[in-house]
């Protein structure tokens, strides 16, 4: 696929609100909500748009460079 | 904007999308922190020279007139403790520019989840994530090892 670039973040980015929202409806909604499956169509649908676009980021959070925080695994 | 309760701090998010920020509030309100929002970076350094205390600075990378690593290096210059989570849907891009994010600052892919986002500002904030202690997605892993040094479970 060969699309502008800036064409490409902004649909990264409404793609970006459309998962959001949709994931925040997702975890309010009672699980016999009679929307859930509407909601969990639009949010599927999102996903698999943004499989479509070229070079998909990776749904991670990373440093690149290792941090040497006194850190625990909770608390 | 949460207000008198409990905070976790405030956060000043700064993109030129409404709606990244937007979600962006949503989910930090839910996770008690306090919002401000910043639609470009020129708002972004005024808001910061102005009275409002910020405890950490969400940018969007890829904004018009001034990037997102030009307003937080200005920021950086007023406030050299101010804690940096560079938003992006290019990250390839800022570590070509920078191989190594400066201490501080972390970065996390866009399109982020609610878990993800909110993983990103505690990390940041404390240097690890609050409960409950789960074992982290699978994109966390390596960063998970790094701050703890232990494997995740």
């Amino acid at each position: 696929m060969n699309i502008d670039p800036v064409k490409v973040h902004h649909l990264k980015n409404q793609l970006a609100i459309i998962l959001g929202f949709s994931e925040l409806l997702l975890e309010e909604l009672a699980a016999d909500d009679a929307h859930r499956p509407d909601v969990l169509q639009i949010h599927q649908a999102a996903k698999s748009a943004l499989a479509e676009l070229p070079a998909l980021p990776a749904h991670e959070f990373s440093s690149p460079r290792p941090r040497s925080a006194e850190a625990t695994d909770g608390q | 904007m949460a207000s008198n309760r409990t905070s976790r701090g405030t956060v000043l998010v700064v993109d030129d999308e409404q709606g990244v920020r937007a979600l962006a509030r949503r989910i930090l309100e839910g996770g008690g922190y306090q919002v401000i929002e910043a639609g470009h970076g020129g708002e972004a350094v005024e808001i910061i020279t102005g009275s409002a205390h910020i405890d950490f600075l969400i940018a969007d990378l890829d904004m018009p007139v001034m990037r997102g690593e030009e307003m937080a290096v200005k920021i950086r210059t007023l406030r050299p403790d101010m804690r940096v989570l560079y938003v992006t849907a290019h990250s390839e891009q800022l570590f070509k520019e920078r191989p190594e994010l400066l201490d501080g600052e972390a970065f996390l892919d866009k399109p982020f989840t609610v878990r993800g986002l909110l993983e990103a500002v505690s990390l940041l904030k404390t240097g690890f994530i609050k409960a409950p202690p789960a074992p982290p997605p699978a994109g966390f892993a390596r960063l998970w090892r790094t701050l703890t040094g232990a494997k995740p479970r």
